[in-house]
C-alpha cells in the first residue's frame, strides 16, 4: 500500500513537471513566433516606407 | 427436430450453469435498456445504441458448434473471440466470427484508440490552451487527482499495478486513453474496464452539474472572467505547437507516441486547412471508430467475460476515479481563483477533466444558469484540451514504467 502511494505520488510529480514544461514550451513558442512576426512586419513596413520615399 | 436444437439461442440455456444463464438474461435486458436510454439521450447515443445491440445480440445468439475443435468450445457465438491468441486458431476464427477482423486489426494493436484520438484532435482547438497555458495546465493537473488517488486504492483492493493503473486512468475521463492503457497493461480486464469507463463517461452529463452546484456556490459561479489578452493565436502558431509538442512528447514517452501523433497530426491537418483530410477524419474515421467501439464493447459483454469477480471492484474504482478527478478539477479552479486575485470563475475547474467537449459545455451551462453574461467557454476548452494532454502524459508514464517494475 505504502509502495503504491509513493509510486502514485512519483507519477503525479513527474506528470506535473512534464505538464508545466509543456506549458512553458507553449508560452515560449508563442512569444518567440510573435516576436519574429513583429520584427518581420517592422522590417517590411520600414522597406515599404523607404520605397514610398523614393517614389 | 426438438426445440433445443431448432432454437439454439434458447436451447443453449439448458446446457449452461445457472449463474451464466442469469448473467445472459441480465445482459440481454441491460442491452435493451442501453438502446432505450441512448435513444432518449440519457446516455451517449453514439456509443450506447451500437453497444446495446451488441450486448443483447451476443448474449441471445449463443449456439452449439458441431466441431468444437475449430473454436475451442462446443457453445459460443459468431461475433468475436477476444481471447484467442494462437495463430492457427486465430486464422480459423477470422473466417468464422464476423467481427474478428475488426477486433484483431483495430483493437489488438490500439488502432481504434488512435482513430478516436485523431477525431478528438480534429475537433480540438489548441488556441485556447496556447492563450492560457499555465492556467489550463494547472487546472488539468488538479483534475488528474482521481488517476493518482485511485491507484493505491486499487492495489489495496487486490489489483496488480497494471490493472490498478488501467482502472485509475478512468479518472482522466478520456475513453481512448482508457482503451489504450487497458490493452497495454491489463488486456484480460480490457473489456470490463472500458465498458465501465464509457458507461460512467456517459453519466458525467448527469452527475457533474450536481457536483458543481455542491462545490461552487452561486456567487462564485456568477464571476465574470475578464481577459486582458486580446491576441489571437494564428493557425501557423497552432501548427508550430502541434509539431513541436508532438515531437517532445514522443521523445519523452515513445510507448504513447501513436496517441500523441494521432492527436497532434489531426489538429495540424485542421489548422493547415486540409479540408478533405479534415472531413475524412471527422466524418469517416471518428464516426466509424466510435461506431465499432460501441458495437465491439457490446459484443464483448458476453456473460462469461462479465462474470469476472473483479468487475465489482472496477465499478467502485471507476466511480472513485471520476468523482475525485472532478473534485480535484474544481479545487484547481479555486486555486486559479486565488492566484488571479479572485477574478477567475472556479467552475472552469470541472473542464480540466478531459471529456472533450462535454465537461467544458457543462461548465458553461452551469455558469450561464446563474449569470447569462458569464462566458467561460474559452477557458474551459483550454483546460479541456490540456486535460487530454495531461491524461496522455500520465498514461505514458504508467505504460512506460509499470512493465519495468
Amino acid at each position: 500500500m505504502n509502495n503504491s502511494i509513493s509510486f502514485a505520488l512519483e507519477v503525479y510529480f513527474l506528470a506535473a513537471v512534464v505538464g508545466i514544461s509543456i506549458a512553458a514550451l507553449m508560452k515560449g513558442l508563442i512569444a518567440g513566433i510573435q516576436r519574429i512576426t513583429a520584427k518581420k512586419e517592422a522590417i517590411t513596413g520600414h522597406a515599404a516606407s523607404e520605397e514610398g520615399k523614393e517614389a | 427436430m426438438d426445440f433445443v436444437t431448432l432454437f439454439q439461442g434458447f436451447g443453449t440455456f439448458t446446457a449452461m450453469e445457472p449463474e451464466v444463464i442469469v448473467a445472459r438474461i441480465v445482459l440481454i435486458v441491460l442491452g435493451i435498456a442501453l438502446v432505450w436510454l441512448g435513444k432518449r439521450g440519457t446516455l451517449e447515443p453514439l456509443i450506447m445504441i451500437p453497444m446495446g445491440f451488441g450486448m443483447a445480440a451476443v448474449n441471445a445468439g449463443v449456439l452449439f458448434f458441431t466441431d468444437p475443435t475449430i473454436v475451442g468450445s462446443d457453445i459460443g457465438t459468431l461475433f468475436v473471440a477476444p481471447l484467442v491468441t494462437e495463430t492457427s486458431a486465430l486464422m480459423n476464427i477470422l473466417q468464422i466470427d464476423f467481427l474478428q477482423p475488426i477486433y484483431t486489426f483495430t483493437f489488438g494493436n490500439n488502432l481504434i484508440a488512435c482513430l478516436v484520438f485523431m477525431g478528438i484532435g480534429i475537433i480540438a482547438d489548441v488556441g485556447n490552451v496556447l492563450r492560457f497555458p499555465f492556467t489550463s495546465m494547472l487546472i488539468a493537473l488538479c483534475a488528474e487527482l482521481g488517476t493518482i488517488v485511485t491507484f493505491p486504492i486499487a492495489t489495496a483492493m487486490g489489483l496488480d499495478y497494471g490493472e490498478a493503473a488501467a482502472a485509475a486512468i478512468v479518472g482522466g475521463a478520456d475513453g481512448p486513453m482508457v482503451l489504450f492503457t487497458a490493452l497495454m497493461l491489463a488486456p484480460e480486464l480490457f473489456v470490463p474496464i472500458t465498458i465501465i469507463a464509457y458507461l460512467y463517461l456517459s453519466l458525467t452529463y448527469g452527475g457533474y452539474p450536481f457536483l458543481i452546484r455542491a462545490m461552487v456556490p452561486k456567487k462564485y459561479r456568477g464571476i465574470v472572467v475578464k481577459t486582458s489578452k486580446k491576441t489571437e493565436i494564428t493557425s501557423g502558431e497552432k501548427v508550430a505547437f502541434d509539431i513541436i509538442g508532438c515531437t517532445v512528447l514522443c521523445l519523452l514517452f515513445p510507448v504513447a507516441a501513436p496517441l500523441f501523433m494521432s492527436f497532434f497530426m489531426a489538429n495540424a491537418i485542421k489548422e493547415s486547412g486540409l479540408k478533405k483530410y479534415a472531413q475524412m477524419i471527422e466524418d469517416v474515421f471518428l464516426y466509424a471508430a466510435t461506431f465499432f467501439l460501441g458495437l465491439m464493447l457490446g459484443v464483448l459483454c458476453e456473460a462469461t467475460t462479465i462474470m469476472n469477480p473483479k468487475v465489482l471492484i472496477l465499478l467502485i474504482l471507476g466511480l472513485i476515479a471520476l468523482t475525485v478527478s472532478a473534485v480535484g478539477g474544481i479545487i484547481g479552479g479555486y486555486l486559479v481563483y486565488l492566484i488571479s486575485g479572485k477574478k477567475f470563475n472556479p467552475t472552469v475547474g470541472i473542464a480540466g477533466i478531459s471529456c472533450v467537449p462535454t465537461t467544458a459545455k457543462i461548465a458553461q451551462h452551469e455558469v450561464a444558469y446563474v449569470n447569462k453574461r458569464v462566458m467561460i467557454l474559452q477557458f474551459a476548452m483550454g483546460a479541456n484540451i490540456c486535460g487530454v494532454i495531461t491524461s496522455a502524459i500520465i498514461t505514458g508514464i504508467y505504460v512506460s514504467v509499470i512493465p519495468l517494475l
